[in-house]
Formats: C-alpha cells, structure tokens, sequence
C-alpha cells in the first residue's frame, strides 16, 4: 500500500514536472526528432536558432504584447512592408544615408502602430478589425507608392547589418537578443511593464488603480509596429531587396507562434518569454516537417493540431498551477 | 437586455444611418461608375450580397455570443472541396450538397466543443480549426483544384428561377430562417441570453454548453452553405476561395450594429452590413481602381464605418444606462 | 464623443498625409520596342482619316479589357507596362487592366468579367489562373459576342461549348526544359537537385514540374530529391531552402519555377558557403526573367533565368487582339520566343 502510494506520488511528480515545464520539453523532443535525420544536427540547430528565429522573434513579440495587453495586431506585415519601401526610396532616390533611411523606417513603423492603438482606444474598434483593415489600407498604400517596382541593388554597407557576423553568428541573432532582453526588462520591471498585464487582465480594475488604460494600449501597438519594421528591415538587408509583398505571413507566424508559446487574451498570460518559447517550438517544428520530408499539404493541419495540442497543455498547467497554490 | 432592442423595428431604426450612406452610396456609383447602374451589374451584385448575407448570418451567431469564428472562411474552401469532390466521384449533386454542410457543422462542432465544454479561448480555438480545415482541405484536394465538372451544380450557382440567381432565392429564405430562428423561437432567445451574460443564463436554467455546440454548428453550417453556392458558380472546389471571408463578414457584423457584448442586433442589422460591403466592392471596381487602391480603399472603409458603427453603439448604450437609472 | 471622432479623423487624416507624401518613384524601364512590329508612317491627325497611320486601324479607338492573375507579382506588372505601350502603341481607345485581389482567385476573375461586360468592351485577354474554373466566364463573354484572347495560361474549355480566338502562349513547359538541361550541364549531367515550385494546383506550377521531371528523367545521373512549394515568394524559398540543405547535404542543383524563389534560395546558398565554386558548389537558375534576375546573372551570382519576358507577352496580347478587331484571321496557336540567358547574353536583356 505504502509502496504504490509512493509511486503514485512519484507518478505525480513527474507529471507535474512534466506539464510545468512542457514547453521547453517539448522543444528538445521536436529537436531530438528532426536531428534524427539529418547529417549535422548541431549546424542544423545553429540555423534556425540564428538564421530562422531572429526575424520571427521581432515581430512575434510585438505580437504577444498586443494579446497580453488584450487585443492582437494583424498588421505587421504590411506596415514591415510599407516603412521598408518607404525608407528604401528615401535611400536610394532621396539619396539619405543608411542610419536616416533605418530610423525613418522604425519611425513610420511606430507611426503606423500608434494609428492603430488610438483607432483601438478612441474609436472603440475591436483590434481584431481595426488591425485587419489597417493591414489592407497598409498593404494597398504600399502598392500604390511602389507602383509595381522592386527597390533592390543597396549598398555594402547596409547589406552588412544582416550578413555581417560577430564570431561567427550572424548580427541578427545578436540584434533579436537585444530587442528581447530590453523589452523582457521593460516588461517584467517596470510598472509600464505591469500596466500591460493589468490592462489585458481586467482593464476596469486597471483603470480604477489609476492606470491610463489608453495610453498603455497605444504604447503597446506603436511598439508593435516599430518591431514588425525592423523585422522588416532584417529582411530587406538580408535579400537585398525592398518589395511591396514583403510580410504577407508575419501575422499568421506571429499568431501562431504568441498562441503556442501560452500567451492569452484577456488573462494578461504571456510576455517575450513565452514568445521565445513559441517561435523556437514553431520553428522547429516547420524544420522537422521540411528535414522529413514531409509534403507541405500536411503543414497547416499538422500546425492545427499543435495548436490545440498546446492550448490544452496550456489549459492543464494553469490548473496544475491553481491547484499546487491552493 | 432589453427586449424591446431586438424588435423589428428597434433593428431597422438603430440602422436607419446605414441604410442612408446604402442609398447614397448607390446613387453615387450609378451616376459615376460606368455600366453600374445596369440589370446585368445589380443581378450580380445581388447574388454576391446573397453569398456574404448567409456567411455574415452565421457570422452574427458567433458574434452575438461575444466569440468570433476565424475559422469560417477555411470552413468555406473546405465545403467546396467536399462537394465538388462528392460529385466529381459521379454521385448526385444533393449528396455533394449535404457532404459539404455537413463538414461544415462537424467543424463547427469541434469549435463549439473547444469554446464551450473546454472553455478554450475563442480565438486560440478557431485558429486551430481554421489551420485543421485548411490542412484538410490541403489534404483531400492534394492541393490541386477540384473540377466537379456537373451541369446541376453548376446551375445551383449561375442558374435561374423567374429570371432571378437561384443564389439569390437561397440567401433570401436563409436571412428569413434566421431572423424566424432568432427572434421567434426559444433557441433564438438562449442564444441572445447567453450572450449578454453567461452566468445569468446557467442561473436561469439554459444549458449554455448545449448553446453553444449548437450554435457554433449552425455557423459553420452557414460557411458551408456560401461555399456550395460558390461552387457552383464556379464548378470546382479550392482550398483558397474561402480566405479572407471570415474578416468581411465580422466586418459586416460589426457595421449592421451587432456588438460583442450580446443582448441586441441581430440579422437585419448584418443584411444592412452585407449590402453595403456588396455595393462597396463592386463599385471599386467598376469605377476603375487598381487592385492596388482597391485594397488600401476597402480597408479605410472599413475602419471608418466599424468605427462609426460601434461608437454608435457606445452611445446608444450610455442613453439606455442613463434612461434606466434616471 | 467629438474627442473620439475627432481622434479618429485625425488618424486616417494622418494616414492620407502618408499617402500624400509617398511619390511614387520614377519608371526605371523604358519599353522595350518590340522587334517584330510592323513599321509604320507617323500617323496624321486624327480628325483627318479615323485609324490611319496606325497598323491596324479597325482597332483604333476600341476599349479591351486584359486580365492578369495578380497585381503584386512584378511579372504581372510588367505584363501590364508592355500591354499599356503595346495600346499606345497601336492606338487603341481604352485599356482596362484588371487583376483579383487575392491572388489567383478564381472566383474572383469571373466576378471582375462580368463587371467589364457590363462596362462594356470590343474584345477580353484573359490570363486565367484556373484553366477549367475560368470556363463559366469565357461562355458569359461569348454569349455577350465579345471576342476572347487567351494568354499565357490555357482556358481549358474541353467538352463545353465555350470557345476562344487564339491563345497565345510562352510556353512554361519549353522554360522547364531549358531549366533542366542547362543546370545538367552545368553540373555534368549527375547530381541531386531540387524543385523550388510555386502553389500546388496552379496550372503554371504543373507545366513546369512537368517540364522539370521529363527533362531531368533524361540524365540517367541525376536524381530529384525533393519537390517544395515555397509559393513562388522569395522569403518563403529563403527559409525553406535552409532546411533543405539540412535534409540533402549532397545537393548539387537547384531547380526554381521562378526568379523570386531563385533569388530567396541563392541568399540562402551564399550564406551557407554553396557558391563558393568548389566541390560543394551548387548551382542555381530561375525562370520568369525578371530585371533583378538578370542583373543577378551578369554579376555571376545566379547561373542563368529564362526569360518570358512577361512585358512582350502583356504586348503580344494587345497586339494580337487589335490584329483581331482589324479583321485579321489568327491562328489556333502563337508561341512566343523564349530565351536562355546566361552571363554571356545577360546584357542585352538588361532595360
């Protein structure tokens, strides 16, 4: 009697352990899976870590802060598409130099995320719709300015942001780790910080505690918009091209990687760790799916079910948690 | 809530704004847009307003309970796979008809399940439906289009009676079923009740889980309808047709004055919405513009109309508050 | 509530200040003159003589409609600028562009062809993204008694009663094929190689595949090791091809239905040390011949494209269907040239 009762208890503890920390487990399985197959796993490993994850994480972070705060930015790929553009022809035939062209873009980008929160706080649109239709106005006014031309040929000296290295890892991993260091500090840190989750949990209370619930909200989305520019920037450096469709899945990638990663609406669940931990299980998995070889039918039904798979995961650890507090 | 909200003529009167900017709407596009202004055009423009009407009328459901079904549009290309494939397999055309209404209620289910007994969040849940549908679609369609090549179905699409699209026969007796079915039966009155406040209703006794499987079934039943119809227009089945519809018709929703917070609206308000989306579009495109300024003009009318729409509404709440407390 | 409004005026507001800003930047491209038109004598005044001085005067001042697939894939858009000259050109009344907004979308391109015909027109281009779906639409223009021109894409109008003019064509099949034996022999006829292909289902992905496996099916050394639908887009072809390399150390090929999945893939190649001309070089080539492309080639770093020139094929159909309007009988079929380019010719494919 004694005896199973341990083992249960035991039993139980690994469960608990197991469920606390899924999402970590769950990453070295799918890595563990796809090195399987290949000749050179820790290449592999260094690819999506260096070369893959960096731009998602930029955008996915903007993203998961958007749903923290209680809402979601469905237009960062077309603003990443219009604040390049519209910097790439400040550069190339406005002849402005690299560091102007860059902050104009980050600028524009803000711009673009500030419209949002303030068509999400003062016209009262439900972000879902407000950040769908400023995707499409984005996305046609960037036609509209690039008028069906690519901007390509930049100089070196732009090219090297993305294709320079620092012991041997490219710079965008380093700039992606310093974007979610700093916005790790400022959300777990400051009170800015806590305003976001306070805000996304229970916006009444919030605004109650003196929380200027607007204010907060429009700060997340210019932020969001901001990252999803220099997401953007990385991959014009990096493909050496200005193009007006640029982007057109960064808000499904973003979606699905926050969702993944345990972010919730209206629960102030979530932050950039949990997005690290999404965009990383994401990745890996489209890499595992890619090594193999498994057709790209499958991928959308295969990511379906990991969704789910992982919001009831999700789903039982918050309860696991509930229970071991009480 | 109030029952006097959801009489007919609540409903017109709280649209009566929209309905002017339809007319005026109208008669700017037929004094400037060539041809607009013809049998042959409005027919057309009737039979895509029917298509939307009965994917917004599901649409309304969803949304009166305070969820939105992203998944609708996969749920569409996902119908007109099925019945195009059913048919294409050489059986009758009914037989392809229920095939395809019927996946769309079994993913309604699952979403209703997700939302209702797991208490999964709706959006998480509907992301993962609309990557299942996809996936599936992907799947049995092994990504290829499917031609139903059948002279029925195509007459469910482009055929007519009394000289009028059969299309527009359906929408018509859906959008009267529906209002029939919501303002007149008990189910109709769970659903409104569910929606204002769920806890209220589990108090007076409504079964909210049965509300909500049922309801999220009826929505993908109605996405599945309008991608029959659109495989009949169009003799084939495609796991692309449907995307982006899920966005028009909570669009739709939103500007025919259903709000998120349940308790009024209802289909007259969404019949209002799909004809003004109806007219928007064609008219964009008969007067000439680019796909470029199509998508930049579509998505600033939207914002501006959803924005009106739902500070109507803001306002039309605090007179009732102040009316009640006077 | 004014603050509101207010608030929000001021955004969109903000927004079209945006737009207002946004020139859009000069036309690099002159038009390439077509070397097959006909000469003609500087038209006199119009008044004088309707239609004299151009080619074909009986489509002087006729309105035609063309229909793309898209109107964000830059081929596309370059198909619009020949088709535009071409309509200068030979003075036609008034050229309709019209593309689906989603891209490919079926559906879409009947509901735009029913909208011209109610706009009313004297003949239709049709690029059809589904050959079979587009079917419905090409029988609404014949029961309207306008003309149809197919281009690029074939209306597979097979066991119905619809019918068209001609279809002119740059034939994808012939591009696969020049692909394929090119990168054999630039790899001496063994290897593996893969297939970048564009969305499954489309007509276009399926001709080039086709013509893709045939000809490799010919080179008893080379093996095709993987077939990957990175959409046609760049982005997707960079990511994908990252893996891809993971899966197929050995890899010695790519094959890439079009320039932008070339050049997505090629980014991916040189950052991982592929093109460095040594034993683990693999080589690259595109199909489309977009401007980018080229100049990729005559700097060495992508090894050929194939060009479909999409700027001749938008002129071609104008063209062709001003030559209709004039009374000229066409034939079934017009093959438009198509054209290898490597570093050697690359420069005169450069605008």
């Amino acid at each position: 009697m004694a005896m199973t009762g341990a083992l249960n208890g035991n039993i139980k503890k690994v469960g608990g352990v197991l469920i606390m920390y899924y999402r970590p487990i769950l990453l070295v399985g799918i890595i563990i899976a796809s090195s399987a197959v290949i000749q050179d796993p820790v290449q592999n490993m260094i690819n999506v870590f260096t070369m893959q994850a960096p731009y998602v994480l930029i955008y996915t972070m903007g993203m998961t802060l958007a749903i923290v705060a209680g809402g979601l930015d469905l237009s960062q790929g077309s603003v990443a598409a219009f604040s390049t553009c519209f910097a790439a022809m400040w550069i190339i035939q406005g002849g402005s130099d690299i560091v102007t062209g860059i902050i104009i873009c980050i600028v524009v980008g803000a711009m673009f995320g500030m419209t949002n929160g303030i068509i999400i706080t003062k016209a009262k649109v439900p972000p879902f719709i407000a950040t769908y239709g400023m995707d499409w106005a984005a996305r046609g006014l960037t036609f509209i300015m690039m008028g069906g031309v690519m901007i390509y040929g930049f100089s070196d000296e732009f090219l090297s942001v993305a294709w320079g290295t620092i012991f041997g890892i490219s710079n965008i991993f380093y700039i992606a780790i310093a974007l979610f260091v700093i916005l790790a500090l400022i959300t777990l840190k400051t009170t800015f910080g806590r305003q976001i989750y306070m805000v996304g949990s229970n916006p009444q209370a919030a605004k109650l505690s003196g929380v200027r619930n607007d204010a907060v909200i429009t700060a997340v989305y210019t932020i969001s918009g901001a990252l999803a520019a220099i997401a953007g920037l990385l991959f014009v450096s990096r493909l050496d091209v200005a193009e007006a469709f640029l982007g057109r899945d960064f808000a499904l990638n973003a979606l699905a990687a926050s969702l993944i990663g345990g972010s919730r609406q209206g629960g102030g669940k979530g932050g950039v760790i949990n997005a690290i931990q999404g965009v990383l299980i994401m990745l890996f998995i489209f890499n595992l799916l890619n090594v193999w070889r498994v057709s790209v039918l499958w991928h959308p039904l295969v990511f379906g079910i990991i969704i789910v798979v992982a919001a009831v995961l999700e789903q039982t650890r918050t309860a696991y948690m509930v229970k071991r507090l009480s | 809530m109030k029952i006097g909200n959801l009489k007919l003529g609540q409903q017109l009167k709280d649209s009566l704004g929209l309905y002017i900017a339809i007319i005026a709407l109208f008669i700017f596009l037929s004094f400037q847009a060539e041809g607009f202004f013809s049998w042959f055009n409005i027919h057309n423009v009737l039979r895509d307003f029917s298509i939307l009407l009965i994917i917004s009328c599901g649409m309304t459901i969803a949304i009166m309970l305070g969820k939105i079904d992203i998944s609708a549009g996969s749920v569409m290309s996902l119908s007109t796979i099925v019945t195009s494939l059913i048919i294409a397999w050489g059986m009758p055309v009914f037989v392809g008809i229920l095939g395809g209404l019927a996946a769309g209620a079994a993913v309604g289910f699952i979403n209703g399940y997700l939302i209702g007994v797991q208490k999964l969040n709706h959006f998480v849940a509907t992301f993962a439906t609309l990557s299942i549908a996809r996936g599936v679609s992907l799947v049995i369609s092994r990504g290829d289009i499917i031609h139903a090549r059948s002279r029925d179905l195509m007459w469910i699409g482009t055929g007519r009676i009394l000289n009028i699209f059969v299309i527009i026969w359906v929408g018509m007796i859906v959008f009267a079923l529906m209002y029939f079915f919501l303002r007149k039966t008990s189910f109709g009155y769970k659903i409104y009740s569910t929606g204002g406040s769920e806890s209220i209703a589990e108090l007076s006794g409504i079964k909210t889980k049965k509300v909500y499987v049922i309801s999220f079934m009826i929505v993908g039943a109605m996405a599945a309808l309008a991608g029959v119809l659109i495989s009949g227009m169009t003799n084939s089945g495609n796991a692309t047709v449907g995307d982006g519809f899920e966005f028009n018709a909570i669009a739709i929703v939103l500007i025919g004055g259903t709000p998120f917070d349940g308790g009024r609206g209802g289909v007259v308000g969404t019949f209002a919405g799909a004809l003004f989306i109806a007219l928007l579009r064609n008219g964009i495109s008969m007067l000439g513009f680019t796909p470029s300024w199509q998508f930049a003009i579509i998505g600033v009318v939207i914002l501006v109309v959803v924005s009106m729409s739902v500070l109507l509404n803001e306002r039309r709440k605090r007179e009732e508050m102040r009316r009640v407390w006077q | 509530m004014k603050k509101r409004i207010l608030a929000t005026i001021l955004a969109m507001a903000l927004m079209v200040a945006l737009l207002a800003a946004c020139a859009p930047p000069e036309q690099a491209a002159a038009p390439i003159a077509d070397p097959d038109a006909p000469v003609f004598e500087a038209p006199r005044a119009p008044d004088e003589v309707p239609g004299a001085g151009y080619p074909f005067p009986g489509a002087v001042g006729s309105s035609m409609v063309l229909m793309l697939k898209d109107y964000t894939n830059p081929v596309w858009i370059e198909a619009a600028a020949g088709a535009r000259a071409a309509a200068e050109h030979f003075g036609i009344g008034d050229l309709l562009i019209q593309a689906p907004v989603v891209s490919n979308d079926n559906l879409e391109q009947i509901q735009l062809i029913e909208q011209a015909i109610a706009r009313g027109l004297d003949i239709y281009v049709l690029i059809p993204s589904d050959s079979i779906g587009i079917v419905p639409a090409v029988y609404s223009l014949n029961e309207a008694n306008i003309p149809v021109i197919n281009l690029n894409t074939w209306i597979n109008a097979e066991g119905t009663n619809a019918f068209f003019e001609t279809f002119i064509i740059a034939d994808n099949y012939t591009c696969a094929q020049y692909a394929a034996h090119q990168l054999a022999y630039l790899a001496g006829g063994e290897g593996e190689v893969v297939l970048l292909q564009g969305p499954s289902g489309g007509q276009v992905t399926i001709d080039l595949t086709r013509g893709a496996v045939d000809t490799f099916a010919l080179y008893p050394g080379i093996e095709i090791v993987d077939m990957v639908d990175a959409r046609f887009e760049r982005a997707t072809a960079y990511m994908t091809m990252q893996n891809l390399l993971q899966a197929h150390p050995n890899l010695r090929m790519v094959f890439s239905c079009n320039d932008e999945m070339a050049l997505g893939a090629l980014a991916a190649l040189e950052a991982a040390g592929r093109r460095n001309n040594d034993e683990n070089h693999i080589f690259i080539g595109g199909i489309d011949g977009n401007q980018e492309a080229i100049r990729a080639v005559l700097e060495g770093r992508l090894d050929f494209t194939v060009d479909k020139s999409f700027f001749r094929q938008g002129w071609a159909g104008v063209e062709i269907a001003a030559m209709f309007l004039d009374g000229h009988t066409l034939p079934e079929l017009i093959p438009l040239e198509i054209h290898l380019i490597t570093i050697d010719n690359a420069a005169d494919f450069l605008n």
